[in-house]
């Protein structure tokens, strides 16, 4: 089937169109060096020279949320239910492994309770994607998981730019054939399979040096005392900046605020690095030094979450290993045990 | 010209292989991008490891605060001038004995961020040969300071209205995701338990909300004021990019117009805000 194209001039008229149909605009624009996916920016400003340093994140599980109020009087108190904001938005030129988060992260928040925010804000999410034509970062390691610079996981649009002025678009989802008459102005001839297939080839070869990590979960199993957490774990200062930049991460905590009688319940990011996130009641921690909060955060995505879900907890977006304050490379680390599962240590 | 790598590498051998030292902390190459990363080499034979460049930015002295380093008897730590500055602090406050540490200093023509841009510290810097240590690498370097550059950006901020200023730090504190890489890349936020972590009662809200974010930064810059020796690891390590070293210049400038003190350059001078004077001028508060 032949794709339509259209050119990347216009993109900022379409990221218009779509928002002007009722949706809050997000996409990636310039502050300084870098990218950052930014909320109502003026789609002038898209700027798709590479990764953007946040993920999609904080657009479907806000770092900080409201879900429910209360309000004391007297010996009464009175809880309100809050409501998820009704709000549709499209995610324009999110990078693939930003999109293939979402399909991970689904199970979990549908698993033991459904989460009505995160469940709201995805079912009105429009997802278009722009498709790397090449690895944009030295950190990038998605083909490692199984995907690739061009993966329409989770996606409802998704864009190949073919060239430096030229994208192919292929409407992936039910979601993204419904928007297909935005896209129809822009349409300007059409670009094969080939064109696609070959586009789709270059991606996965710029990172033909990454390792597939398949053998992770099976080494993972019988190496928990391993000195490598230790020895790898000295660099790590323990902040949250992997964590909270990463697209697959979910962890919370649950806080109440109040001023004086009326308060409320908020969901906040949380992160597997602090010391207090295991820290009980009773003054013992579980995790009480870096390298056991460290060999967590790699064993939740590689062991324990494929175990219970069947996937990986990790698109290999690179943004914990290109922000890590200190250099501590998560790719270095698991391509350290994939190696010694396939050599059998 | 002197290899300060080679240097570098010799003295942690010879510090191991004697025992004057139970490891090292040190840089070694990084395997992102150009960077280096930071390394603890306990064996003689792991100092090939060690290195120095322009990219040795880390200031390693906030490891000093945490294991496996904080229980050694005795470390040796590879430290640039500003790095030093910020041992100093630690040994006034007596967060580490004197005798723990051997310093191998390095003299340092300026280190590049990440980004690869030239930092303030370096532009401003007047430890290129440092001057506290146990050894030291590297031919000297005579320091020619921009003095005016530590107060460029800051002067701009000052120069806002109140509501203008306001305006700026809420812009800039609404991108805090509260990640805490600030306190934890920085050598002297050195409380055991932060106040960003009591919870009986909440002293900050830990929500990543305009008044969460206002309390957590405000009060890590107070907290800083008359200690913060100007690494700039904080502001080096916040993935959101808020100018953290504002806030710090500017309370180093307070500090030192009131007090004139600047933190970091004698371990045997107190800093003002841990002393009490019967004739320390009282006008600002009485």
């Amino acid at each position: 089937m032949p794709y339509m194209k259209m050119d990347s001039a216009d993109l900022p008229k379409l990221a218009r169109g779509l928002a002007e149909q009722g949706r809050r605009l997000v996409l990636p624009v310039r502050e300084g060096d870098e990218l950052f996916y930014r909320e109502g920016a003026d789609p002038a400003r898209l700027d798709l020279a590479t990764i953007p340093k946040n993920s999609i994140k904080e657009f479907l599980f806000p770092k900080s949320e409201k879900i429910l109020s209360y309000q004391y009087r007297g010996r009464d108190v009175s809880v309100e239910d809050v409501e998820p904001p009704d709000t549709k938005t499209v995610i324009f030129c999110a990078r693939p492994c930003d999109a293939a988060s979402l399909p991970v992260v689904e199970p979990l928040w549908n698993w033991d309770f459904k989460d009505k925010f995160f469940n709201q804000r995805r079912s009105g999410t429009l997802l278009v994607t722009y498709a790397c034509r090449r690895a944009p970062d030295e950190a990038c390691f998605c083909v490692s998981l199984g995907l690739s610079p061009a993966s329409d996981q989770g996606s409802d649009v998704l864009l190949y730019p073919l060239d430096e002025s030229t994208v192919a678009v292929r409407f992936v989802s039910a979601a993204g054939k419904e928007v297909e008459a935005a896209f129809s102005p822009f349409r300007k001839g059409e670009a094969s399979e080939e064109d696609v297939e070959a586009f789709r080839k270059a991606g996965e070869q710029s990172l033909a040096h990454r390792k597939r990590l398949d053998k992770v979960q099976g080494w993972l199993e019988a190496h928990l005392e391993d000195p490598l957490w230790a020895e790898k774990a000295f660099r790590c200062i323990g902040c949250g900046t992997c964590t909270f930049l990463c697209p697959t991460c979910h962890c919370f905590d649950i806080q109440d605020e109040s001023v004086f009688d009326a308060g409320m319940r908020l969901k906040n990011w949380d992160a597997c690095q602090f010391s207090l996130f295991t820290l009980h009641t009773s003054g013992h921690n579980p995790r009480d030094s870096q390298p056991k909060r460290y060999r967590q955060r790699i064993y939740h995505k590689y062991g324990i979450y494929p175990e219970k879900f069947g996937k990986v907890l990790c698109t290999g977006c690179g943004r914990c290993v290109a922000y890590c304050p200190v250099n501590l490379s998560l790719y270095d680390v698991v391509a350290a045990a994939q190696e010694r599962a396939e050599k059998g240590d | 010209m002197s290899d300060r790598t080679a240097d570098i590498r010799e003295v942690a051998r010879k510090w191991l292989t004697d025992g004057a030292v139970e490891a090292v902390v040190g840089w070694e190459q990084g395997t992102y991008r150009d960077r280096t990363a930071p390394v603890l080499v306990r064996r003689a034979e792991e100092s090939e490891r060690l290195l120095f460049n322009e990219r040795c930015t880390n200031n390693l002295m906030t490891y000093l605060k945490r294991e496996p380093v904080r229980s050694l008897k005795t470390v040796g730590i590879v430290a640039k001038g500003c790095d030093i500055k910020a041992l100093i602090g630690l040994i006034q406050e007596a967060q580490v004995p004197r005798e723990k540490v051997k310093i191998l200093a390095v003299t340092c023509p300026g280190v590049k961020n990440p980004d690869g841009v030239v930092p303030v510290k370096c532009q401003a810097c007047e430890v290129n040969t440092p001057t506290f240590y146990d050894e030291i690498v590297g031919d000297k370097i005579a320091s020619s300071p921009d003095r005016a550059a530590r107060l460029r950006e800051i002067e701009k901020i000052e120069s806002m209205s109140a509501a203008e200023r306001y305006r700026f730090w809420r812009d800039q504190f609404d991108k805090c995701i509260r990640c805490y890489a600030c306190r934890q890349a920085c050598p002297l936020c050195i409380c055991n338990r932060c106040i960003a972590e009591k919870n009986q009662p909440q002293w900050i809200e830990t929500s990543a909300h305009p008044r969460g974010n206002f309390a957590w930064n405000l009060i890590r810059a107070y907290h800083l004021a008359g200690r913060c020796v100007e690494c700039e690891a904080c502001e080096t390590a916040c993935p959101v990019n808020i100018p953290l070293m504002l806030m710090n210049r500017h309370m180093a400038k307070v500090v030192e117009e009131a007090f004139d003190y600047q933190a970091g350059r004698d371990p045997e001078v107190q800093p003002p805000l841990r002393t009490f004077k019967l004739d320390d001028d009282n006008s600002f508060i009485l």
